[in-house]
């Protein structure tokens, strides 16, 4: 890998039923020297939908651009808003391709979605009375380099993505508020900024729930 | 990062298992689904385990000089309901022992947890029973296998899968 300060940028995800919350380190540099410590790593690639991008510098813009576009476009072809499912095995395949590729994408990413239900679905709900999965809710997909992909409630990646996942661990509850979700954002940044020996600089944060994409004050 | 693996079904009777890099393992299942989803929309009926079976070690094979890294094991019934179960390495060497089948990172204590338990003519019970404790007895002994395990038993009316509870380390 060309980029030396490899799992040195944290990124953390965590998706509860009404709301996605990710989080990313706003560090961006080259070796010693630190550019800037408020680079956006949350990527928005559709407005219900973040690609969080670590890793390579360029890669991660370059990645998360490519996607934004191609997902545009697929929006324009089949008439209706990609499903956050969709996006991800998407994701998935542009990254299998790439790393067996001459110059690999070398990005670490979550993915976070909060779906609307499915047209479809939801006529049959309606119509039936039941309470069917109609694809709504809430998705977060960890998703590394090689391309392996994994849709897990909380994920994080980086050195500091660690310390982070004991804390999840320990106080995730599927059904919590955006509230307590911040405090245990709160709590796992510290932990970071505490035990990884690089400077964590602000962390950018921004929620996904049925109003659409927030981005917070950084932390 | 997951707990949770899909014993990856293509068929009420046939089973495939993928062990290795988590990338390549997601890639050959998706290639696997595509494949037999489009033999059953052409041939109107489901692969036989022994089919797949030669359709994978092709799959493997073409990517010869820059392969999967992904070791497949099917299980199934055929058409007769007799049971067969193949194990492949990463290139689609096939092996059909005719008794039991392993691959992953402790394939070692496998094999010897499999000879000591298995025996000839187990009902789906005993079968059970044998394939969890094996499975388990390794498991516990490997530092990176574990963190629970699913089992399925493909009997000729239905399949039944469970989970069972392990060592969470």
């Amino acid at each position: 890998s060309t980029q030396s300060t490899w799992g040195m940028e944290t990124l953390i995800g965590i998706a509860c039923k009404s709301h996605v919350v990710l989080a990313a380190s706003g560090g961006s540099g080259h070796s010693i020297l630190q550019f800037k410590d408020d680079e956006d790593k949350l990527h928005q690639i559709d407005d219900n939908k973040i690609l969080a991008c670590a890793g390579s510098n360029g890669d991660s813009v370059q990645f998360s651009d490519y996607v934004a576009r191609n997902l545009a476009l697929s929006n324009n072809r089949q008439g209706r808003k990609t499903t956050g499912p969709n996006s991800a095995y998407f994701i998935r395949g542009e990254l299998a391709n790439s790393i067996r590729s001459r110059n690999p994408y070398q990005v670490n990413c979550l993915l976070g979605t909060f779906d609307p239900p499915l047209p479809e679905l939801k006529r049959l709900n309606d119509e039936t009375h039941q309470n069917k999965p109609d694809g709504s809710g809430s998705n977060l997909w960890y998703l590394d380099y090689l391309g392996s992909m994994q849709k897990i409630p909380y994920a994080t990646q980086g050195y500091g993505g660690t310390f982070a996942m004991a804390i999840l661990d320990r106080y995730y509850k599927e059904d919590q508020s955006e509230q307590e979700t911040l405090e245990q954002l709160k709590m796992c940044i510290a932990e970071v900024r505490k035990r990884i020996v690089i400077n964590q600089s602000k962390f950018i944060v921004k929620v996904i729930n049925n109003k659409g994409i927030t981005r917070l004050n950084d932390f | 990062i997951n707990a949770e693996y899909m014993g990856h079904k293509i068929s009420d009777k046939v089973y495939v298992g993928l062990a290795g890099l988590a990338t390549d393992n997601q890639t050959v299942y998706e290639r696997i689904k595509f494949r037999s989803s489009l033999y059953k929309l052409r041939e109107e009926r489901d692969l036989s385990p022994k089919a797949l079976a030669s359709m994978i070690s092709h799959m493997l094979y073409e990517r010869r000089f820059g392969p999967w890294f992904t070791e497949p094991i099917i299980a199934g019934l055929d058409e007769s309901n007799n049971p067969y179960v193949c194990a492949m390495d990463l290139l689609g060497a096939d092996c059909i022992p005719g008794n039991f089948v392993v691959t992953g990172t402790c394939s070692e204590s496998l094999y010897g947890c499999c000879e000591s338990f298995w025996r000839p003519d187990l009902e789906p019970d005993e079968l059970f029973e044998t394939i969890s404790q094996a499975l388990l007895s390794a498991l516990d002994r490997d530092c990176l296998a574990g963190w629970g395990a699913t089992v399925v038993i493909i009997t000729k009316d239905k399949s039944v899968t469970r989970e069972i509870k392990c060592r969470q380390d």
